[in-house]
């Protein structure tokens, strides 16, 4: 295999997307009747299974418990099965406890955990097949079983993904194009108030291309410009990586149906048309 | 909308086992067909290069076709040609990188005619694999789906031609549908283009070479090579240090032996070798070839061995002669190829006599490269006999382990051996130069200049130019008879008492835009190709020699650079860059300019502009002219003096002779005593470069192109310092500086020559000066060495070098910085511009290659005639220039020739001398010392030749079938060669040289010109036996087919 072409001349992935365009996306909510709350999310072959506990008190060491809002305790966990080659451990090996962690994260900012001091939270998330985009895929799918929960959030968590190749930015990379070890984007959003919940890029990528400043910016004068000393690493330049991203967050979002998020969405389109134009958009 | 299917495929982990995956596969409705015939053009998204609209038929080939017979297709002539995703994509996986590579490429030019259709995205076209069913019946099976998909979504108007070399296929597919035909590519060859006889040719020789080559695998036994490591070891030894990454370059006389490894980039980082490495033999070449990037391993210290350094002629000597090799130097062997530089080779046929004496095997031939460095060729052809006489281009399809020699294929004949026109393509050939004619596309965007229809300065230009017409005299100087004027001058004092010097470049970039057909092919040329006797130009004639010229008394567009001086200390205080729109006064030839400048008025009668004004007029034009020019050399100067304080070079043959090269003069042909004005010229145009570099690099430190001249390896100096010290002189080669100022000094009154030489060698030490993106590299880099300048581009020449024009376009994008962002969205990203870089450093490169092997084939076509025991021409005086162990090299400035004289024979008699100087062979011994050679014969006479010994040589050529001719020099006095009609050519040496190549090129026309006559002469016998009426008949119709098919040849030989 001399090398797979990750971006044709003719603008098509591996799998025959365009740079910009996120694979299909199924979800189901309340897939388990003795949890509180539970999802499954398909982004492509991307699989995985959310399942929500609580708030309820705290279990095992009290001491644990914070005086002023509740604990969020994420499990993620990958299937032995999930995976091209057998897995030994389904869970508990660092890779998982990281993810665990920014899960942790994210879902600390999105809940409104003040409203339970001195109680808990359990999310578990588990993933069955692993085809690109696992975190991503993870935060929707523990969203969507937040909100089954009836869990009250800030706002709704959504994520995905992004790579960089040939110097054209990759929305929602699957397991070929994670693989060929290029740099990658974490991306996950609040989408109304435009917060960043976490921003992760686990590999280097020169400035200059994040740098393309013209590619966002739209976004300067709205509500990502309060904010965007967080999550532009380099004094607040906006990116076209991220920019490809936010659009992709969006149109996860969309696949959801919240109709709230339509006119965002749709104002945000307007706004950033050079962005948008050869892209086609299913879900408005 | 997407649609999601999804793919199973079974791949192979490096552990050996088989993984099971499913990938995801997303059609859409439409993907881009590229066709004019596209009923919803809007809905395909045709926003790329369409088919032409004048094709017949399209013609679709098969995944096996696009594999085997990609060269065939690369053929201008096939027009309409779809790719399917699926046959590439089977190139990709089966053939590798360099085969894709080759097929995106052409999918990218914009002159070729074929797309890329992706027939797997399409949700109509596409096929999943049925179970069970192989990969190849697969891949035919969609191909054909696609094929009849597409024709009816050209709502079957254009029929569509697919073709396979599946027999089953066209069983089965070739009446299933209207319209749509499966014929196999021979037969499509025959039937639709039976007047290609090129492509024929073609198309034979690769369906023989891979008959050969299943054959041969089947046999493969004995193996003659060690095999190559697979790519992952060669990787990971590379990364650990234990192997070695590099360029092979094989060793001119030596090829069979020696090769030497230039090493790459960051493995010479952390070893630490500094040299090159030997590869010795064709055994641990290992099938590589000179300019492949090899991998090599070392080997033990014991094992190594040293270059020679004895004169060897260039037959295949494959004993190496006793001389004790130098001392041993890094050794090792190839174990892999990393990439291979394969091109097209020129190749010689064996006589008829060596065909024989190759024996049994008839069918396969042995040919040898017209370069020294390339191995022989097996060919398998049946054409072999007729094509004995010619120069042949092949290529090279596979060197198996098991075989000694590569297998190639024919792909064309170039010409006759010994012909003029078939030895300079053989040279452009050779360096890769293709200068085909310029395309009807390319001149239709061409602007129209003609009699009836003038070309005009548009007024809206003419608003956004600043117009010197009116306030500013500008002239050019140029050597006599130049056709491209791209830079002229113009100075004047300005209202505060101040100077402004202005330098104007015709602005090529207003007629050449981005990415057009016309800038796509100047990027592939790079660069005008000078021969000794024409040349090639980088854009059309219009261009070149009309609209963007700056011709004397019309209207040209400019960019200018213009300076306000200080009157006195000539400071530059303001600088000025811009589109201006002027028009030259006064086209000035260089030896004018400089009668001029001397105060020798009568030449003003020669030049044109002059002549149609009356007396007084005539005389106050003449003053303000030479008031400029004298001004002009007075800036000159002082910016000159400025840069010598930095430690400027004057050397033969780095800068100052590019800068001069537009006479189309020889290059190492540098007139004695350059004029003033030349150096005037010079230096304008040095400042201005400078100043543009500046400009450029503040605006884009990441994408500038800039040119840098690196500083040299001090040991590369050793030599020299020798040959310097062996006269007397003394060098300091530690910085440019001192090197200039030494150079200065080693000036011998007696014989000018010395210092000459000196330079020349001074030159041979440094590295070339190279294009390079200044984001590429640390700023303390840019430096340029000969010219001591810490910036330095080419921004003068735009007509004659691509990287002007890109330049033009840098600095254009600087100064409209604020309001066009479109402009500055066509430059090039830094890694494009140094790709290209690398594109115009490799083509500069091959376009001295092949002036200078066109000055040396003019050279031996002259003395090739003559008798040079007789001819009074073919004696000469020379001067030594270098030692080796069995001779020396002798440089003759009368002809400017370079080469090399035996002291000791093939019969090992060695050189002695006579009373009165006449030498003559008898058995001896040499011996070298560091800058003489000592010749003892047996009887106990010696003579010495040392370094810049003057002696007189007969000039012989050595011809060679396969090979360039090669000259041969002879000692045959030890004392100057001096006689008073000598000394009257030896001044105008130039004019010499032009008459060289005039006399070669008459003679040529001389001996066509007889040819044509005796065929005429033939005809009119023929007229007078067969009672025919003149004028074009029948016969001479036929006569003239029989001229055009020259490529037959198996008809006139009867074979």
């Amino acid at each position: 295999m001399a090398g797979l072409e990750l971006l044709s001349d003719q603008g098509y992935r591996v799998d025959g997307r365009r740079a910009g365009e996120l694979r299909k996306i199924q979800a189901r909510m309340g897939v388990f009747a003795q949890a509180d709350g539970s999802a499954y999310i398909e982004q492509g072959n991307t699989k995985a299974l959310a399942v929500v506990y609580g708030p309820h008190e705290m279990r095992g060491s009290r001491s644990r418990a914070l005086p002023d809002r509740a604990l969020v305790n994420c499990q993620y966990s990958m299937a032995t099965f999930s995976t091209g080659e057998r897995k030994r451990r389904p869970h508990g090996d660092r890779k998982a406890c990281e993810m665990g962690l920014q899960l942790r994260q994210t879902f600390e900012a999105a809940i409104l955990t003040q409203l339970y001091p001195r109680s808990q939270i359990d999310i578990y998330v588990q993933v069955l097949q692993a085809d690109g985009g696992n975190y991503a895929a993870c935060v929707n799918a523990a969203t969507l079983a937040v909100l089954d929960a009836g869990i009250p959030m800030r706002d709704f968590v959504c994520a995905c993904s992004a790579g960089f190749v040939d110097g054209t930015a990759l929305a929602d990379l699957s397991h070929v194009e994670e693989a060929a070890g290029g740099p990658q984007l974490a991306l996950a959003l609040l989408p109304a108030s435009g917060q960043l919940a976490l921003l992760e890029m686990d590999a280097r990528l020169h400035e200059d291309h994040l740098q393309q400043g013209t590619a966002l910016s739209p976004f300067r004068d709205g509500s990502f410009e309060a904010r965007k000393h967080r999550w532009a690493p380099h004094r607040g330049r906006s990116t076209l990586t991220v920019a490809v991203l936010i659009r992709a967050v969006f149109e996860i979002c969309m696949t959801f149906q919240f109709k709230k998020y339509k006119k965002v969405y749709r104002d945000l389109l307007k706004r950033c048309q050079p962005l948008a134009c050869h892209l086609t958009h299913y879900y408005v | 909308m997407l649609q999601k299917r999804e793919k199973v495929l079974h791949l192979r982990t490096f552990q050996g086992r088989t993984v099971r995956i499913v990938r995801e596969h997303y059609l859409r409705p439409s993907v881009p067909c590229n066709s004019p015939l596209c009923p919803q053009p809007a809905r395909c998204h045709n926003d790329g290069k369409l088919l032409s609209s004048d094709v017949t038929h399209y013609v679709i080939p098969d995944w096996k076709v696009v594999q085997d017979y990609l060269e065939i297709l690369e053929f201008p002539e096939l027009k309409g040609i779809i790719f399917m995703q699926t046959a590439c994509q089977a190139v990709q996986h089966q053939r590798g990188r360099r085969q894709y590579n080759k097929l995106r490429n052409l999918l990218k030019d914009a002159r070729h005619d074929c797309i890329l259709f992706a027939n797997e995205f399409q949700q109509y076209s596409y096929l999943p694999r049925e179970r069970g069913e192989s990969m190849e019946k697969w891949q035919t099976r969609s191909i054909y789906n696609a094929a009849v998909w597409y024709y009816h979504h050209c709502q079957d108007r254009m029929p569509i031609v697919m073709v396979t070399e599946d027999e089953e296929a066209i069983q089965q597919y070739g009446s299933e549908t209207e319209g749509v035909f499966v014929i196999s590519f021979k037969n499509y060859l025959d039937n639709f283009w039976p007047e290609l006889k090129a492509a024929h040719e073609l198309c034979d020789s690769i369906l023989q070479a891979r008959r050969e080559r299943e054959l041969e695998s089947q046999e493969n036994n004995g193996k003659e090579y060690p095999e190559h490591l697979p790519l992952e070891v060669l990787e990971a030894g590379i990364k650990s240090g234990r192997y070695i990454q590099g360029i092979l370059n094989v060793n001119k006389h030596r090829a069979q032996i020696e090769a030497f490894v230039r090493l790459q980039g960051a493995s010479s980082k952390d070893s630490d070798l500094i040299s090159d490495i030997l590869v010795h033999g064709m055994k641990a070449r290992n099938r590589s070839i000179h300019g492949d990037v090899v991998v090599v391993e070392l080997l033990p210290k014991n094992e190594w061995k040293g270059r020679t350094a004895a004169l060897c002629e260039n037959e295949n000597d494959d004993k190496t002669p006793g001389e004790s090799p130098s001392e041993p130097m890094p050794t090792g062997r190839v174990v892999g190829i990393l990439q291979k530089n394969w091109r097209d080779y020129v190749v010689t046929f064996p006589s008829k006599e060596e065909v024989q004496s190759q024996g049994k095997n008839a069918q396969k031939i042995l040919v040898t490269p017209w370069d020294y460095r390339i191995p022989k060729i097996r060919i398998s052809t049946q054409q072999a006999e007729a094509l004995q006489d010619f120069r042949v281009v092949v290529r090279i399809d596979s060197w198996e382990s098991t075989s000694v020699y590569p297998n190639g294929h024919f792909v064309r004949v170039l010409g006759r051996i010994g012909d003029l026109e078939g030895e300079i393509a053989t040279i452009l050939v050779e360096n890769s130069i293709s200068v085909a004619p310029f395309s009807e596309a390319q001149m239709c965007e061409m602007p129209v200049n003609t009699p009836e229809n003038p070309w005009k300065v548009n007024p809206e230009e003419e608003r956004e130019r600043i117009d010197l017409r009116k306030t500013h005299l500008v002239f050019s100087i140029d050597p006599k008879g130049c056709e491209d004027v791209d830079d002229a001058l113009s100075v004047r004092t300005l209202n505060n008492g101040n100077l402004e010097l202005g330098v104007h470049i015709a602005d090529v970039t207003h007629f050449v835009t981005t990415n057009s057909y016309s800038d796509i092919e100047a990027r592939t040329r790079a660069t005008t190709y000078y021969l000794a006797d024409r040349r090639y130009d980088m854009l059309p004639s219009i261009l070149s020699a009309d609209l963007c010229s700056l011709l004397g008394g019309v209207d040209r567009y400019a960019v200018s650079v213009m300076w306000e001086l200080d009157k006195n200390s000539f400071e530059i205080k303001k600088v000025w860059y811009g589109r201006t729109i002027l028009q030259s006064a006064y086209k000035l030839y260089y030896e004018a300019a400089q009668d001029l400048l001397d105060g020798n008025v009568s030449v003003v009668d020669d030049i044109p502009e002059f002549r149609e004004m009356d007396e007084k007029s005539r005389r106050a034009k003449r003053d303000e002219l030479v008031w400029a020019i004298g001004k002009l050399t007075d800036i000159a100067r002082h910016v000159r003096a400025k840069r010598d304080s930095c430690g400027a070079l004057e050397l033969e043959g780095v800068e100052v002779r590019v800068q001069l090269d537009d006479k189309k003069n020889i290059h190492d042909l540098i007139p004695k005593q350059p004029l003033e004005v030349h150096e005037t010229v010079a230096e304008c145009m040095i400042l201005a470069n400078h100043w543009v570099a500046k400009k450029i690099w503040e605006n884009f430190p990441h994408q500038a192109l800039l040119r840098q001249h690196p500083p040299p390896h001090q040991e590369f100096f050793s030599e020299l310092r020798e040959c310097a010290k062996a006269k007397g002189f003394s060098m300091d080669t530690r910085s440019n500086k001192t090197l200039a100022d030494s150079l200065d000094h080693a000036n011998d009154p007696r014989d000018p020559l010395v210092n000459r030489i000196l330079r020349s060698m001074a030159t041979q030490a440094m590295s070339n000066a190279v294009y390079f993106s200044t984001g590429s590299c640390a700023e303390d880099e840019f430096h340029h060495y000969g010219l001591a300048l810490d910036k330095y581009t080419h921004f003068t020449s735009p007509i004659r070098r691509y990287s002007d024009i890109v330049v033009h376009r840098l600095l254009m994008a600087a100064i409209s910085k604020d309001n066009k962002t479109e402009i500055k969205e066509n430059l090039f990203s830094s890694k494009d511009l140094e790709e290209l870089c690398r594109h115009i450093n490799n083509r500069n490169r091959a376009a001295q290659h092949a002036q200078k092997q066109s000055t040396e084939l003019f050279q031996c076509m002259y003395f090739k005639d003559k008798d040079p025991e007789i001819e009074e021409r073919c004696i000469a005086d020379g001067v030594i220039y270098s030692i080796r162990t069995n001779g020396v090299l002798v440089f003759i400035p009368r002809f400017g020739i370079k080469g090399a004289a035996y002291l000791k024979n093939k019969d090992s008699l060695v050189i002695s001398c006579r009373q009165d100087g006449c030498s003559e062979w008898k058995p001896g011994s040499l011996q070298r010392f560091q800058n003489k050679i000592t010749s003892t014969t047996v009887g106990g006479e010696s003579i010495t030749f040392s370094l810049f010994d003057h002696v007189t040589v007969r000039i012989s050529v050595q011809a060679s079938r396969c090979h360039a001719d090669t000259i041969r020099l002879e000692i045959i006095r030890n004392k100057p060669y001096k006689i008073s009609e000598t000394e009257l050519s030896q001044q105008n040496s130039l004019l010499m040289k032009n008459e060289l190549v005039k006399e070669v090129t008459r003679s040529v026309e001389e001996a066509q010109l007889a040819q044509e006559e005796a065929k005429v002469r033939i005809i009119q016998e023929d007229y007078q036996e067969y009672c025919q009426t003149k004028g074009t008949s029948l016969y001479t119709l036929l006569e003239e087919i029989r001229d055009l098919a020259l490529l037959d040849l198996s008809t006139n030989y009867g074979i």
